[in-house]
């Protein structure tokens, strides 16, 4: 008796500390767990789900499941319960939940039925574990999955993602596909090095490594079709890492059609600039009076600058200008060109440079467009006055080396094309042989620091630092310049003396070089010197006799040539008196004569001729 | 100065080229006046390269051209142009001689 009261004490003590275990087991499992009975009364429940419920234990322990979860809820277990005592198989469902004053929440329920040992439903074990923040999560990531599916398939570029180690395609938007005319199941067999023709070295490998998302710069490359076309493209390279792998991306653009528009532009840009160069006027010119050298150099093609030099008729004066439209490009380059015709159509009219800017400016506003005008510096050398006027347009600076100015020259003036009644204001500077002056555009004057020690007193020296700066890279404009040494205002005095005829044989070529020189009417000028000289050296003769020759060019008004010889003279002033008073009379009356014609062509060939009172000396002037 | 003379068919035909000044012109004189002398009386001067005469030249083509007028002959100057055309319109020689 006290043996089976032992055991019975023993088995009871296990079977409790096995209860408790469970108990312990069952409080330890984060979600609620519960047990009912087939009619759906509570028999166990977990500590969770007693907090979840707001009960104690022994309060939820006899109560049916309808008592303790909302009518919905309990509806939805008993349901489930009745399905899992018929089937005999345990089931897990993801609910949807939105409880009474709580937000919606996902739960996974698992539901099994309790087996006694003949496989009877006994009871229900269920279980309900909160799932919102996965769920949510997995709502998340589907949506995402869902934008970059779209991303990939409706992007208007092509996307292709390659093996980083050898190019083989991996996958590609059907953009790419379409653009390169493939299929879907072509995809693998493509290999990006083979498909683009712009590079043959690997592409991928050009991208740095060391970089968690690496792009090249956008470029344009060029790939071929399935059919053998050649697609030109905008392509950016991408290197993607991702979960210890990386990839390549290539994203690529159609621009065929914008390629072939633009060279078709540049195509008619290129021309519009040689048309411009054309219309320039020459470089390096070395007129008697003043030597012109220019600088050209547009920013792109076609320039917004221009400039030109235009002569008067009788070329003692030079009107000069510089231009600056705003802007580069054709429309900059048509406006430039209609400034010049304007300048080009006011060069011959006889008014102040300060009145043709004035001219100019209220023509040209109709010819610019809202944003659009122009810096102008002009200029007129007079060679006659020996003076130099300049008025500024805008261009407020220009470079000279003369008596008056020297180094940089600032002149203020408005802009042209902006306002109708700006005043424009012009400067005079006498100029004497050997001035230098330099106008230019701010494409070059931009560049001039104060660090740039230019020698504007060496002409070459200048031009080269110009020309330079013109050419140079760091640029940001066109630049253009018109450049000007003065050499022509020589008060050029040359003599010459032959003691004999012979002598004067061998200096007569020296004085035929200059005086052609020096005039257009070269010819009668030489036939007047050596009429002159042979009749010196030709009338009364005698040995030793001497003849000086002085020619003297005044500026460029006239020369004046005097030939006197060591002997007695003659009455020259009469004979010139008669020849003249004679005229075409004379020339008839001596026309079978071998002789007589010396001084009448001396005074054919000059606008005024006399002897000195002894007649040894004869001046010959010409207007040049 | 005298860079051909040839004879054709009794006419002396004399091309000339280059500047004539007083001396070449007497080395032509010189010259001309040895054909009048064997009896020729009709010379064709081709002044087309010459760039240069002044009066000692145009008196020497007068002076040939006289002597061959007195034998029953002319002067024809061929090729005027440049200075040399201006020179004899200025001196009226271009009314004196025959010009082709």
């Amino acid at each position: 008796m006290e043996q089976s009261s032992l055991r019975n004490s023993q088995q009871h003590k296990t079977i409790l500390q096995k209860n408790l275990q469970l108990i312990a087991l069952l409080d330890s499992i984060p979600f609620d767990v519960w047990q009912t009975d087939n009619e759906g009364i509570f028999v166990a429940v977990n500590k969770s789900c007693a907090e979840h419920c707001g009960l104690s234990i022994d309060r939820i322990i006899g109560k049916a499941l309808s008592d303790i979860f909302p009518e919905s809820l309990s509806n939805t277990f008993l349901m489930n319960a009745s399905k899992v005592k018929k089937t005999k198989q345990p089931e897990t469902l993801e609910l949807e939940l939105a409880l009474d004053g709580h937000e919606l929440c996902w739960v996974s329920y698992f539901i099994g039925p309790i087996l006694d040992k003949t496989g009877n439903v006994i009871g229900i074990t269920g279980m309900i574990r909160d799932i919102t923040e996965r769920k949510l999560a997995q709502e998340a990531l589907k949506d995402r999955e869902q934008l970059y599916h779209c991303l990939m398939t409706q992007s208007s570029d092509g996307i292709a993602i390659a093996d980083d180690g050898n190019g083989t395609l991996l996958e590609a938007n059907n953009r790419f596909l379409t653009m390169l005319g493939y299929a879907k199941r072509d995809i693998h067999e493509l290999n990006i090095v083979n498909l683009c023709l712009g590079k043959r070295d690997l592409l991928y490998r050009t991208v740095p490594q060391s970089e968690a998302h690496t792009h090249l710069p956008p470029e344009i490359n060029r790939m071929m079709r399935k059919n053998g076309e050649i697609l030109d493209v905008e392509l950016v390279t991408s290197l993607i890492h991702y979960n210890n792998k990386q990839v390549v991306m290539l994203n690529i653009r159609d621009i065929t059609r914008k390629k072939r528009i633009q060279e078709s532009l540049n195509q008619n840009v290129m021309l519009a600039g040689n048309v411009q160069r054309e219309l320039l006027p020459q470089n390096n010119v070395k007129h008697r009076l003043v030597e012109i050298n220019t600088i050209f150099e547009p920013y792109n093609m076609v320039s917004g600058d221009f400039y030109d030099y235009i002569w008067n008729n009788e070329e003692t004066k030079l009107f000069g200008f510089v231009i600056d439209v705003t802007g580069h490009g054709l429309a900059t380059a048509l406006e430039t060109t209609t400034i010049k015709v304007l300048f080009d159509e006011m060069a011959h009219k006889d008014m102040s440079i300060a009145e043709k800017l004035f001219w100019i400016n209220k023509q040209s506003i109709r010819y610019f467009s809202d944003t659009s005008f122009a810096g102008v510096i002009c200029f007129e050398l007079d060679f006659n006055k020996r003076t130099m006027t300049y008025a500024s347009g805008g261009i407020h600076y220009f470079m000279a080396s003369s008596q008056e100015l020297n180094g940089i020259i600032k002149v203020p003036g408005s802009l042209v094309g902006v306002c109708t009644e700006a005043d424009f204001e012009q400067y005079t500077v006498p100029i004497q042989n050997g001035d230098l002056f330099y106008f230019m555009s701010d494409g070059i004057y931009d560049q001039i620091t104060e660090k740039d020690q230019i020698n504007v007193a060496s002409f070459e020296t200048t031009l080269n630092s110009l020309r330079g700066l013109a050419q140079s890279e760091k640029r940001w404009d066109d630049a253009s310049a018109v450049c000007l040494r003065i050499n022509g205002l020589k008060h050029y005095l040359q003599k010459y003396h032959a003691s004999s005829f012979e002598e004067y044989k061998l200096i007569r070529p020296r004085i035929s070089q200059l005086l052609h020189e020096l005039s257009v009417n070269g010819d009668l000028l030489e036939i007047a010197v050596n009429e002159a000289v042979n009749n010196a050296f030709t009338h009364n003769y005698f040995a030793g006799k001497e003849v000086n020759i002085k020619i003297d060019a005044i500026g460029v008004e006239k020369v004046v040539i005097r030939i006197k010889d060591s002997g007695v003279g003659f009455p020259g002033n009469n004979e010139l008196a008669r020849l003249i008073s004679r005229g075409d009379s004379y020339l008839q009356d001596i026309s079978m004569q071998e002789s007589g014609r010396g001084i009448m062509l001396m005074i054919m060939a000059t606008d005024y001729i006399t002897y000195n009172n002894q007649g040894n000396e004869v001046m010959l002037v010409k207007k040049l | 100065m005298l860079k051909e003379m040839t004879v054709d068919n009794g006419r002396i035909l004399v091309a000339l080229d280059g500047r004539i000044y007083v001396e070449e012109a007497a080395l032509l004189r010189e010259k001309l006046l040895e054909y009048i002398s064997k009896g020729y009386a009709n010379f064709i001067i081709d002044v087309s390269r010459v760039s240069y005469i002044d009066s000692s030249g145009l008196g020497v083509l007068v002076a040939i051209h006289k002597r061959a007028i007195q034998n029953s002959g002319a002067v024809t100057i061929k090729g005027l142009q440049g200075m040399v055309k201006e020179l004899f319109e200025l001196t009226r020689l271009n009314k004196v001689f025959d010009v082709e």
